[in-house]
This record gives C-alpha cells, sequence and structure tokens, in this order.
C-alpha cells in the first residue's frame, strides 16, 4: 500500500515522452530559440552593449541600475550585470539539455532511423550553433565564463575557461556544425543556416585579438566571402529594415529573431521601438512612447545633419529634444531615433493582436549583410588577406548607396579609397549599425571604450567625458555566482 | 475528595418497598462554601440533579446503585460510594492544576502527571479572556516559547505559530496542527490555517514542544505539533450557550510622512521643481484610505446528552470589517461532535464534522505604502470625470506603469473578492476488545475538503488599467482541495503489580493524500477582450493544475512505568513521502523520554512546601518535508502558456521547458535534547516548569542560488547545512490572593533561543549565497537572517552623510565585501508573555502582555529620501528626511545600518474587564456575563516605524489595528 508514493504532476511530461517525436524534438529545439525573444535578453543585451558607450542614455536606472553602464564605473555587485550573466547562462543550460537527448545515442535508443535521424542531426546542429552563439556573447562581455556543457549539466559545477580557450573551443564547435547545418537561405525564418554560423565566425575573427592576442583578419575575410557569395543583397531602403514588417528582408537579414505582437514581452524589439525619448505612438506606430533612451552629440556629429535630407539613416528624433545632455535622467536631454518603428513599409501601424497596443512585430537581424560588408572591410584594412581594398571600397560604397539614395548601387555617397580608413570604418559601423547591440564591442576592438582617445558627453560620468580604468573593456563575474561557484575567480581589476 | 459527615443512624434511613432511598447533601467548595450548579448523577444512569444556591441536593438512588458522581466545571470529578448513606456532604477539590488533568497527546492520551515530554495544555478556561477573531490567539502569550504572531491587519488574516523559534531556515516554520485527530497540514499550512475554525468552539490546546512528545508525528513535527481539542456534549440538560460581540477598530500609528505643508516648505527651501508641481491641497492620504471599522459576530451553542449520545453543536457569525476602506470578512461556520458509545462502552465513536463558509472584499493592500508616498499637495478629486473623477498623474496616462495611482482610486477601484467554503470532518471508532479489554483498536478517517472562488475586476476608467481597458477575471470555482487521512492504531495497556510496572503500548499505521486542484480562467477586459488566456499575469500554459502529495506512516510507542514514580515513553515512527526520489523516500524517526516523579518519593512525599516535583529527560528526531515543491525530484516539461508562445516563419510554436529537479533531496532533520522540571510548591498556589534544550537540524532544505550551468535555474532546492537552537523556557503562575471574595492570578513565562548557523554544504561561510534576500543572510556562526549591511558614514555632527558608506576593505571600491555581519538577526533572542487576573466577586479584570527582545527590523521607508529627483512621479518622503536630510537614493543606501533598528518591544495584547450578573431570571439557570476590552492597547518600543511585531525582519504592509469589544454572554 506504499505506490501511492509514486506522483507525477497533472501538466508535466518525461522527457521520454517529449522525445519520442521528430515534432517533440522540433518543439524543444523551437523553444531554446525563443529564448532569444524572451526573458528580457535582448534588453539586457542591448543595454549593456549600447549604454556604456557614445550611442545611448537611459532616463531611468532601469533594469538593475543600467545608469551605472554609462558611468563606466560598475562593481560585480550591479543587479544589470548579473541579469545577463543569469539568463544567457540559463539559456546555455537549456541547449545543454537539448543536445543531450539529441545526441545520437538518445537519438539512436528512442528509435529513429533515415530522415528522421538525420532532422534530429540537424536540430542537434541548430541547438549547438545557439550555444555557441550565447558563448561568443560570454567571452565578449565576461571574458572568462563558467563553462557549462551537456556533460556538466546535473553532474558538477561548472569550471571557468579562460578567454582564449573559450574562442578556440567555440571556433571548433561552429566549424564542426557546418556539414549538418542547411545551406545558406534554405532554412526556415529564425532557425540558423550555414551562413548565419559563417557570420558568427566572421565577427569572432575580426575580434580575435581582443580575445585572443593573436589576429585572425583573413579568416575574417574567408568567412565573409562564404557569406556574400551565398546570394545575399542589400534592400534598397535603409529605413526598411527595423520595421513591422522587417521578415521580408530577406535579401539582407542571414539570422533573425522574431516577433509577433501576440508574444507577451517588453524586452524585445518593442522595447527598441517605445524606449526611444520623444518618438510618439502616430511615429512607432505603437500605443505610447516611453520617453527612456536618447543618444548623445558624439554619435549625432558622425552624421551629415540631423535629418534624413543627406544620409537616410540619420533618423533623429529632435522635436522636443535637446542636442546636449545636461542631466542624464532628464528624458528631453539628447536626440533620439526612430528606427525601429512597429509600422509596415507604408507606413501604416501593424494592427495590434492584443489589448497593450505596444507589442512589436519587429523582428531583430542578429546577423545582417551589412555587416558582413564592414566587417570585410575592416579586416582588408587591418591586414587580412583574401581580400581586396577595392571590393572592400564597393561593397563601403553599396552600404553609402542605399544611405544617401535609397540605392545600393547609387554613387551618391560614395567615398574615394583615401577616405576608406580604419576610423572611417569605426564611424561607418555607428552610422549603419547605431543602436543594434554593436557599438560596446566596436569601441574595444578600436580601444576606444576606456581610453582617452575618444571621449564622448558624460563618459567616466563627467559632462565632458574622461577616460576611465581599461578594467572596464570587460565585465566582472558577478557576485552571487563568484559566491556560488567555487571553481570561478574574479576577473582582473574587480 | 474529602467525607466529612459521619453517616446517620441507619434507623433514620428512609428507605422505601422497591429498596430505593432518598439521598440529600450538600456540596462545598475547597474553601467550604456552598457550591450551587454541581452535576448529581446517580454513577451508571443518566438519572441526576443539579445542586441549588444552598449547594444542596436530593434525589433517589435506586436499589441496585451504590454511587453517585459530582461534577462542576473547573473541579475535578467525583465518584462517591453512598452505601448505608441517606445523607453526602461533599467537598469538590478545584481541579487541581494539571495534575489529574487527561493531556491529549499524539494517539491517545495521558495523565498530565504522568507526562515525559515538554508538553503543555491550554484549556478554555485559560484562553484569552479578550474576544478573538481566530483560534491560534487564544493561546498567544499564554505558552512559553510559543509565538503567536500576527501577520496582518487584514480581517481574517489569522497568525502564524512559530514553537521554539522554528527548526528550519526556509522550508517551513509552522508547527504541524492536528484537529480532533485530523492533521491540517498541507493545504494553506501558516497563517490563517485555522481562521475558518470558530475559536469557541475550541476545548483544548496543547503544545508538543519537545522531540519525545512530538517524535510520533514523526516527519512532520520539526516545528511541534499542536492538538486541538473541540468541545464535547455533557452530561445533564442540555446547555446553551449565546454570544455576542461588538468590536470597534482603528489604525494605531500612520507612516510617518511630511504633511503638505511641510512638503512645500521643504520644496521650496530645496528650490527644486517637481516633476509634478507643488499642488495647492492638503491631503493626508492615510486618512484618506483607513476608516475607524465596526465588526460583530454572534455565537450560538447547545451542548448536552440524549440516552447515550453526548453531542455538541453550534454555529456562529462573524462580519469584519477591515480598517483599510472597502475591507470586509463574513464567516459563517457550523460544527457537531457526537460521541456515542455502544456494546456498553466497549465501542466509543466520535463524529465530528465542521463546516464553514467565508467571503471576503479585500481591500487593495497597494494603496498602503501608496499613501505614504503619494504627494500630499494633490486633491483627492478632481472635477475631470476621464479616470472616474479620481486626481490622477495624467501625463503618464499612455503608460501608467511608470507612476503610482492615487491610492483612493486603488481602494474603490479595484474590487477582489474571495469566497471559501470548507468542511473538515471524521470518525473515531475506540473497540475496546471483549475477550481482552486491555486491548484498544483505534481507527479514523477524515477528511479537509475546500472549494474556493475568486473575482478580480477593475473598471475601464481606473487609471492604472485604462490603457487595457480595465481587467475582468472571475474564477469559480479557484481552487478545491480534498485531503484525506485514514489512521489505524491498537493500544495495549496493562498492569503488571507484581513486578510494580504499568505498560501501555500503541503500534499504528497512516495515510495522508494531499490533492489541490487548482482552475485558470482568462481575463477580459470591460469590452469583454480577452486579454490573457489563463489568468493575469498569467505564466502558465494549462487551464487547471492538481498538484498532490502523500505521506505513508508506520509508527510505535511504548509507554513504561514503574513503581508509579519512574516513566520510560519510546517511539519510533517511520515515515515515506512521494516528495522524495525512492532512494530518500522513507525516514525514521525514534526518540526516548525518561520523568522522575521526585515528589513521590518518601523523602518529599510528607513535604509540605513542595506539592510536587518532576525531572524529565528525553531524545529524538523529527523530521521536515513542508514547504517543498511536490516533485521536485522528477524531471518533467511543462508547456509556457500561449502568450509565450515562438513563430518559426509564420509557425506558432507552444515552447516547452524542462523544470530545475533534484533528486538528491532528502529529510530535513532535526534532533532534539531536553531537561525540564515541573513544579509546585504550597498546595500548588504556585506551579510552573522549566525546560533547557539543544536542538541540531541536519540537512536544512534550502532554495539556494546554485552555480550557474548546473541546472535550468540560478536556484534550487537542497540540503544545506546545520543549525542549532540552544534554549531555556521557563513559565510560573501563581495564585498570591485567595480569598472568598478576591482572586489574584498571575502567570509569567519567559523563552531564551540561541539560532545559530553551524554548518553549510556547498558554500564558503560567508553566506551570502544562501540570502534568501539581499540584506538577510545565513552564514556559519551567526543567527539564521542576520542582516548584512554597510557601516554608514556620519560626519563630524553624528549626521549620516548621505551616499556614503564605509569601504571596510580599503581597495577603493565599494562592494558587497564592505558589507558587515552586524550579528543582528530579525529574530528575537528572548520572548516574553505576562498574563494577570483579579476576581472580585463578579468582577473580572484581565492584562495580558507579551515582549520580545533582540529582534531587529529594517526600516527603510521606501521614501525615507527627498524623492523629487524619483521616477516620473513626486512622491512625499518619510519624516526622517529631517534627521538625514538626503536628497537622492543611492544604491549603497539600500544597504546601509543607517536603517537598522532594534525592534524590541513590550506589547499590551488586551485588558478586559468582566462583570458576571449570575442567573438573572429567578429559578432559572440563565446566566449572564458582560465584557469590555480593548486589544493590542499599546507597545512600548523605540522602533520608529508602525508595530515592531514580526519576524520577518520588515515591517507588516497591513497595520495590526486597536480594537475596543463590549460582549455580551448568555448560558442557560
Amino acid at each position: 500500500c506504499t505506490s501511492d508514493l509514486n506522483k507525477m504532476p497533472t501538466n508535466g511530461i518525461t522527457n521520454s515522452e517529449q522525445y519520442s517525436t521528430v515534432a517533440g524534438y522540433k518543439q524543444s529545439l523551437v523553444s531554446l530559440f525563443s529564448n532569444l525573444a524572451y526573458n528580457n535578453f535582448l534588453r539586457y543585451y542591448w543595454e549593456m552593449q549600447e549604454y556604456p558607450t557614445d550611442e545611448a542614455v537611459g532616463t531611468w536606472d532601469d533594469d538593475g541600475n543600467t545608469g551605472e553602464y554609462h558611468k563606466l564605473d560598475w562593481s560585480a555587485d550591479l543587479t544589470a550585470i548579473n541579469n545577463l550573466y543569469t539568463v544567457v547562462m540559463t539559456n546555455i543550460t537549456y541547449c545543454n539539455n537539448f543536445i543531450n537527448e539529441a545526441s545520437d545515442a538518445n537519438v539512436a535508443k528512442r528509435g529513429f532511423t533515415g530522415t528522421d535521424a538525420a532532422t534530429i542531426k540537424q536540430y542537434l546542429a541548430e541547438a549547438k550553433f545557439l550555444r555557441a552563439y550565447f558563448y561568443w556573447i560570454m567571452m565578449d562581455e565576461y571574458a572568462n565564463p563558467p563553462f557549462a556543457t551537456e556533460q556538466t549539466l546535473g553532474q558538477s559545477n561548472p569550471t571557468q575557461i579562460k578567454r582564449d580557450a573559450l574562442f578556440d573551443w567555440i571556433e571548433a564547435q561552429l566549424k564542426s556544425i557546418d556539414t549538418d547545418l542547411p545551406d545558406p537561405k534554405t532554412n526556415e525564418w529564425g532557425l540558423p543556416d550555414k551562413a548565419a554560423e559563417w557570420s558568427l565566425l566572421a565577427r569572432m575573427y575580426l575580434n580575435a585579438s581582443v580575445y585572443t592576442d593573436t589576429a585572425r583578419y583573413t579568416d575574417a575575410i574567408t568567412y565573409c566571402n562564404k557569406v556574400i557569395n551565398a546570394g545575399y543583397s542589400l534592400e534598397p531602403c535603409y529605413n526598411w529594415l527595423m520595421l513591422g514588417d522587417n521578415y521580408k528582408n530577406t535579401n539582407e537579414f542571414i539570422f533573425t529573431i522574431n516577433y509577433k505582437n501576440s508574444m507577451e514581452t517588453w524586452g524585445g524589439t518593442n522595447f527598441l521601438s517605445l524606449g526611444a525619448a520623444g518618438v510618439p505612438s502616430t511615429v512607432n506606430g505603437l500605443s505610447s512612447s516611453w520617453g527612456e533612451f536618447r543618444t548623445t552629440s558624439a554619435l549625432v556629429n558622425l552624421f551629415p545633419s540631423t535629418d534624413t535630407l543627406t544620409d537616410k539613416r540619420a533618423e533623429f528624433w529632435t522635436t522636443g529634444q535637446t542636442l546636449d545632455i545636461t542631466s542624464i535622467s532628464s528624458q528631453t536631454d539628447g536626440y533620439s531615433f526612430y528606427k525601429y518603428r512597429n509600422v509596415d513599409r507604408s507606413g501604416q501601424a501593424i494592427v495590434q493582436n492584443n489589448s497593450y497596443g505596444n507589442l512589436s512585430d519587429i523582428d531583430f537581424p542578429v546577423f545582417r549583410l551589412a555587416e558582413i560588408y564592414l566587417i570585410y572591410a575592416e579586416a582588408v584594412l587591418r591586414g587580412g588577406s583574401g581580400g581586396s581594398m577595392s571590393t572592400a571600397l564597393s561593397y563601403i560604397n553599396q552600404l553609402r548607396g542605399r544611405a544617401y539614395a535609397n540605392n545600393p548601387q547609387s554613387t551618391a555617397g560614395n567615398i574615394t579609397l583615401s577616405q576608406l580608413t580604419l576610423n572611417f570604418i569605426l564611424d561607418e559601423r555607428a552610422r549603419e549599425l547605431y543602436w543594434e547591440a554593436q557599438r560596446r564591442t566596436d569601441l574595444v576592438r578600436y580601444n576606444k571604450l576606456t581610453t582617452a582617445d575618444y571621449l564622448w558627453p558624460w563618459k567616466g560620468n563627467v559632462a565632458a567625458g574622461k577616460a576611465v580604468d581599461s578594467k572596464y573593456n570587460i565585465f566582472p563575474i558577478p557576485t552571487s555566482d563568484l559566491l556560488a561557484n567555487p571553481n570561478l575567480t574574479q576577473n582582473t581589476g574587480y | 475528595c474529602l467525607l466529612y459527615a459521619a453517616p446517620l443512624p441507619p434507623t433514620q434511613q428512609n428507605s422505601t418497598e422497591n429498596g430505593s432511598r432518598k439521598i440529600t447533601g450538600i456540596v462545598k467548595d475547597e474553601k467550604g462554601m456552598p457550591l450551587p450548579g454541581v452535576n448529581v448523577v446517580v454513577a451508571g444512569t443518566h438519572t441526576g440533579t443539579i445542586t441549588d444556591v444552598n449547594g444542596s441536593f436530593s434525589l433517589t438512588l435506586p436499589a441496585d446503585k451504590t454511587a453517585l458522581e459530582f461534577s462542576f466545571i473547573g473541579y475535578q470529578s467525583q465518584k462517591i460510594f453512598a452505601a448505608g448513606k441517606s445523607r453526602l456532604n461533599v467537598q469538590m477539590t478545584p481541579e487541581a492544576r494539571k495534575l489529574d488533568e487527561v493531556v491529549v497527546i499524539g494517539y491517545g492520551t495521558q495523565k498530565a502527571k504522568d507526562l515525559t515530554g515538554a508538553i503543555e495544555s491550554v484549556s478554555s478556561k485559560d484562553f484569552q479572556k479578550a474576544p478573538v477573531a481566530n483560534a491560534e490567539e487564544l493561546i498567544s502569550n499564554k505558552i512559553s516559547g510559543v509565538q503567536v504572531l500576527p501577520s496582518s491587519g487584514q480581517p481574517g488574516a489569522g497568525s502564524s505559530i512559530l514553537i521554539r523559534g522554528g527548526a528550519s531556515l526556509s522550508a517551513s516554520l509552522d508547527p504541524l496542527i492536528v484537529i480532533d485527530g485530523m492533521p491540517l497540514e498541507g493545504w494553506d499550512s501558516g497563517p490563517g490555517m485555522l481562521s475558518q475554525l470558530n475559536p469557541n468552539d475550541i476545548a483544548t490546546f496543547t503544545v508538543l514542544k519537545d522531540a519525545s512528545a512530538a517524535a510520533i508525528y514523526g516527519s512532520r513535527a520539526s516545528n511541534g505539533v499542536i492538538l486541538i481539542t473541540t468541545k464535547e456534549g455533557v452530561k445533564g440538560a442540555p446547555k446553551i450557550s449565546f454570544s455576542e460581540n461588538t468590536e470597534v477598530s482603528d489604525l494605531r500609528k500612520e507612516i510617518s510622512v511630511l504633511s503638505a505643508t511641510q512638503y512645500r516648505n521643504v520644496i521650496n527651501n530645496l528650490g527644486l521643481t517637481t516633476v509634478t508641481p507643488v499642488g495647492n491641497a492638503s491631503t493626508d492620504w492615510q486618512k484618506e484610505i483607513f476608516q475607524t471599522a465596526l465588526s460583530t459576530s454572534y455565537n450560538l451553542s447547545v451542548g448536552g446528552k440524549v440516552k447515550a449520545l453526548p453531542y455538541y453543536a453550534s454555529t456562529s457569525y462573524t462580519d469584519q470589517n477591515g480598517i483599510l476602506k472597502t475591507g470586509n470578512y463574513k464567516r459563517i461556520t457550523g460544527m457537531l461532535n457526537l460521541n456515542p458509545t455502544f456494546f456498553t462502552d466497549h465501542l466509543k465513536v466520535t463524529i465530528s464534522v465542521k463546516g464553514s463558509y467565508e467571503k471576503q472584499r479585500i481591500a487593495n493592500q497597494n494603496a498602503i505604502w501608496v499613501a505614504a508616498e503619494y504627494d500630499p499637495t494633490q486633491p483627492v478629486y478632481t472635477s475631470d470625470q476621464t479616470y472616474g473623477g479620481y486626481y490622477q498623474y495624467t501625463q503618464y496616462a499612455s503608460n501608467p506603469a511608470v507612476t503610482i495611482s492615487n491610492p483612493v482610486s486603488m481602494i474603490d477601484q479595484v474590487h477582489s473578492y474571495s469566497s471559501t467554503i470548507r468542511s473538515i470532518g471524521n470518525i473515531h471508532l475506540d473497540y475496546k476488545v471483549h475477550f481482552l479489554p486491555d486491548l484498544h483498536i483505534n481507527v479514523n478517517a477524515g477528511y479537509d475538503a475546500s472549494r474556493a472562488t475568486s473575482s478580480y475586476w477593475t473598471p475601464a476608467n481606473y487609471f492604472a488599467d485604462n490603457v487595457a481597458g480595465g481587467y475582468n477575471n472571475q474564477a469559480d470555482p479557484a481552487s478545491k482541495v480534498f485531503n484525506t487521512v485514514f489512521e489505524s492504531y491498537a493500544n495495549y495497556a496493562k498492569e503488571l503489580p507484581s513486578l510494580l510496572s504499568k505498560i501501555d503500548l500503541t503500534g499504528g499505521y497512516s495515510y495522508n493524500n494531499f490533492l489541490s486542484t487548482y482552475y485558470y480562467y482568462p481575463t477580459y477586459n470591460q469590452a469583454g477582450t480577452q486579454l490573457s488566456q489563463y489568468g493575469y499575469p498569467s505564466t502558465s500554459g494549462y487551464g487547471m493544475d492538481q498538484p498532490s502529495h502523500s505521506i505513508i506512516s508506520f509508527y510505535g510507542r511504548l509507554n513504561y512505568t514503574f513503581d508509579q514514580k519512574y516513566l520510560l515513553t519510546a517511539s519510533i515512527r517511520d515515515d515515506g513521502s512521494s516528495r522524495f526520489a525512492p532512494s530518500h523516500r522513507w525516514g525514521i524517526f525514534p526518540s526516548a523520554a525518561l520523568a522522575w516523579k521526585m515528589k513521590d518519593e518518601n523523602f518529599l512525599k510528607n513535604n509540605r512546601v513542595i506539592s510536587d516535583l518532576k525531572l524529565r529527560l528525553s531524545y529524538g528526531v523529527t523530521g521536515q518535508q513542508d514547504g517543498l515543491a511536490n516533485y521536485m525530484h522528477v524531471p518533467v516539461y511543462t508547456a509556457a502558456s500561449t502568450l509565450y508562445q515562438y513563430y518559426i516563419g509564420n509557425t506558432a510554436y507552444t515552447t516547452i521547458w524542462p523544470s530545475v529537479y533534484n533528486p538528491d533531496v532528502k529529510w530535513e532533520q532535526t534532533a532534539t535534547a531536553n531537561a525540564g522540571v515541573d513544579y509546585g510548591f504550597l498546595e500548588h498556589r504556585i506551579t510552573g516548569s522549566l525546560d533547557v534544550y539543544k536542538r541540531e537540524t541536519k540537512d536544512l532544505l534550502q532554495t539556494v542560488i546554485v552555480p550557474l550551468g548546473y541546472t535550468f535555474s540560478s536556484t534550487m532546492t537542497r540540503n544545506i547545512g546545520t543549525m542549532e537552537n540552544d534554549g531555556v523556557e521557563f513559565l510560573i503562575k501563581a495564585v498570591p490572593v485567595q480569598t472568598k471574595n478576591f482572586t489574584w492570578n498571575i502567570s509569567y513565562n519567559f523563552a531564551y533561543n540561541q539560532n545559530k548557523i553551524t554548518h553549510l554544504n556547498y558554500t564558503t561561510d560567508n553566506g551570502l549565497s544562501l540570502s534568501s534576500d539581499d540584506r538577510l543572510v545565513n552564514t556559519v556562526g551567526y543567527s539564521r537572517d542576520t542582516y548584512y549591511l554597510y557601516h554608514q558614514v556620519y560626519d563630524k555632527n553624528g549626521m549620516p552623510v548621505e551616499g556614503q558608506v564605509v569601504d571596510a576593505n580599503h581597495d577603493g571600491v565599494i562592494s558587497a565585501s564592505d558589507r558587515y555581519l552586524t550579528n543582528k538577526s530579525a529574530v528575537p533572542k528572548y520572548l516574553m508573555g505576562f498574563n494577570t487576573s483579579f476576581q472580585y466577586k463578579r468582577w473580572t479584570l484581565g492584562i495580558a502582555m507579551h515582549s520580545d527582545l533582540g529582534n531587529y527590523i529594517y526600516y527603510q521607508p521606501t521614501n525615507s529620501t527627498i524623492a523629487i529627483t524619483g521616477w516620473n512621479t513626486s512622491e512625499n518622503m518619510s519624516t526622517l528626511y529631517y534627521k538625514t536630510h538626503f536628497s537622492q537614493s543611492s544604491s549603497y543606501e539600500n544597504y546601509s545600518d543607517l536603517y537598522l533598528q532594534n525592534a524590541s518591544f513590550l506589547k499590551c495584547d488586551n485588558i478586559n474587564l468582566g462583570y458576571d450578573f449570575g442567573n438573572i431570571i429567578r429559578d432559572s439557570h440563565v446566566s449572564l456575563r458582560l465584557s469590555a476590552s480593548v486589544q493590542n492597547v499599546f507597545t512600548i518600543t523605540k522602533f520608529t516605524g508602525q508595530d515592531p511585531e514580526t519576524n520577518s525582519g520588515y515591517q507588516n504592509t497591513y497595520p495590526i489595528p486597536r480594537t475596543f469589544s463590549l460582549g455580551l454572554n448568555l448560558n442557560f
């Protein structure tokens, strides 16, 4: 009479039930990718990549005192630093779980063969890509994160991995899944293909000297070429990129985080649309505006004007905003951008299938062709082989043609070979990729995040800007995990 | 008992022909005064009488009967043989302060004088005299080492009970509560668990404090066990009791914030521009949301015996208004107890059914802190009707989540209701085996069933919900509970005179099943558009959930008495719980205790000063599994709500998530050693007990931070360490004056408990990773819930310096490592209770007080700093501003020891005055008592917040009101 002690939850199913079908594997795989859209992942990541730079300041000390980011004066106690760390490590853990379940042994044990087994093998590769992407973020932000794999899951406390070793591991992981990932542009929208893997490799190789002290520009060019040759092209209009119907941008977007306004989160692209200070609901396509982030004059100064008459990327919102920032916490100090809008290409607001009226349909491009062009050009300029200056110039001028004339083939914005310098690339990246969660990585690579080489308003918490300690090029391991995991030691300087 | 009248000569015997005879007599009390109203019954029959005002009685004794039984509440019943007597003068002895009292223990009863464990029992005559709304308050401050902590001033909220400071870190601190043999654990344990009971129905509370007493309940006994019995019918004519009580409650103390004038002055003096311009109104927002509340309750009970069937039935009605406006709580209860016996007392049957219906409107408690923060220069109402006529910060109308709402609108426009219907019932059979009367076989079967509904709505013009168009969520039913218990045990008691021994053996089996069902419903706006699929907020992908767990147990106990002076108790329980993986499922919980009745030794037997002396020693192990999730050892996937679907292309996928599971979780175990002495002096004018104990809890269950990457969450429930509690408890009761017209009673109890964490399994002993709260940490060498804070920096005038805390490790950076362990904890070290009562003729006056010492509260009013720099709103300030002059909040300040306050206090719980009119109708038994009382009379403390009484480290949101009440009692 003790069998009553074996109980199962009403709403739970066991892993053997979940993974009894290919559809079950698919559902579990998609759940992993949904982590990109939920749990404030994008919001935390964006804040970490933008607030410490010239591109954004925040009105509220939001999401764990993100105000400290802009001061470049944070400690391991900062909740915001822990937020991204926790979300990303947790996402890695979910990936590890799926990678276990999709292992060859488990697939064979559950009786899958032939096409079914091959499909699951593709899912396994896609999960490994996602895990590699999350580990790249850990490497970029925290340098020496805990290293949790499918082997340590539920078995032992993760050990710490050094930045250069993690670089090698991610590189090997990505290369190992190359054959199992679908060819470029053949996978479903929102799942990665070979081009996504190549793009991540290209981005990593561009920053390799930051991570490993060894330059890998030639490799960066190699993988840019692979992507570019896979048939991608720029969309004709820059202002189509971040709209509610940007799922149409299949020519340019390589891998996206998908949103629909039936998905309830305020930590995705609606945060980017609502958060831009001053932009009214008639423009952002949503029911309200939050007055949260603005940009510094340093970024404004990179554009020929504060309207789109010359450079159509200069989508500044200036109405009611001042150029200069007197108080960081004043939502009217500093211009903002109306880059993210939940409207379609014709300007119509997307119909909201929710009661809030402020959820988003804007997909977030994790990789898009424009960045690959910029990586290519920078890698060539930094001495990588396998590419040419003239090709680099043509790629950059395509970006500028689109920026100036809504036509990548236009010569309207063309620059000359002599103008194509490393500093130009950095500025061009700002003009092209601003508010796309790239800036901190770029400034670190150019050694401008902490040095006196480049100052912007309120850098180091002074109005004129000042240099700060170089330790702020990476983030500390959050105190809570440092205490929870005896295998971890703190990053230098913290 | 004493017989002090000699029998009369036989010649005067008044016999009749059938052999029956008349017997007369007088019954007197212990002072020799006539005692009216005493039941006099012919033993073995149902015929009898009651003594008159002179204490006289007269009845006829049938020829075949030889004895009379005398009984009266508060006195020992006695059976007197009347062979050959026609006149009996009887002296009643007051129920000898526990000694002969029968005390309920787990699975049986025992005479108080034969107890071996630390057990304290409070019966109805010793309950709090002031009217109480919740049963647990009946024993507040009556028992040493037992804290009855009011959880909230919300009507119907109830209190949590803490015995010896609790044995756990975070699993649960609630004792197991057993009502008439029905364990109530498993659902809604903790505050409010007893709220559906009518306090008037309760006969006794028995608290099993040490392991030997509690170990028979094994795995659920670590925090102590409280056994509650309800009233039973007694023989004699039906006794009807009616009472009515009217209460008026009010807020004792507001949160101290600036008045409108002070606010305007501060803003002007600082020359600041506020986010919302300063207005011209003068609003005391706290006055606007609080009220003086009227409550009433009625209680009617009848008890008696119809032939062989004792019965007790009652009903009650309570209607309580909260001091927070709109809050209201109504409760109807009913109870029936039947105690028939069959087969010439061989089979005793107890049937008990309790029922209750509660219905309440829950006032929006968030309005309390908002009222303290809302700008006092703004009016309550405006002419603009967009938001129902309430003033609001309309500049944030498109996103009201970034600001706060008018507190009056939060009270008026948020409509939250709930109702619960609940029944607890059981049938208990006690069969004395015909061919072996020393053997009793018991069967107990019972249920605890309830059904709850909830309703929540806000109008479309409610500012906070205006964007969504209001909310409407109706849940009927919201939840159902069906808990069952089945127990069977045998008891064999045998006297072995040749060995001077008595043995008493009990062994049994118990099965408990706990089943809850929760239902989730869509939320709509007021236009009828569905806002979410399953409630709001919703994270569930399911329309319902049905968690369940069971416990199966085997247990045994031996009581052995040698020479009536040396007592031994040994017990063992083997518990299996569905909450653990098969490898950790079963736990064994043994105990043993020795007692020596020194008073019965020859050297003390005739001592006139010492009237009782008993030494006790015990050791035992108890367990804990409450507070654990039901399926923590099972790896499962659950689906998320459709709100969290993900799209691949245009295909929506419902997402699924593996849950955190831990197959290694095992029982929390507490080993307790207890030594005690029970004493009585001067013919029991002074009685009491002294206990010392040492308690070690190992494999403490706590949800702790785990290294990221280990499992699917940053937290997980684990067995994390070891904790000790050492304590002393002292109880003294005295009757300093006892004369014909005046009696004075005093009781005082004292408890000291030192809590210390001695070992942690997974981390270094800095303890931070175990914190459930940033400020309260659990660290080796310190008490649980020790504050971990920065040293505040003060200037030379002793003023705190804004935003500055001490860089304790001199590394130039303020980080968590600069905080220090304050050695100050949220948990009190000393508890005291004090009760006194005076009885003068028909007047009674009672006073009850209690005191907690050595407890600390982190009291940082959310608006402790001038919040002009606040976010999207202008906030009023705490008057603390005048002491700090802080102008903006800093993140360090939230951990500054500036805000840590000693919250030791002395509380006067109640003062009550009663007058007993006695019989108010000539020649009847209708008696009347009137009483008046004040509860929560005053508090003496240095704490500057509203109420220092809490164990959480932070003051309760909803303050406990002060209550004045008038009561009426009619007995027929």
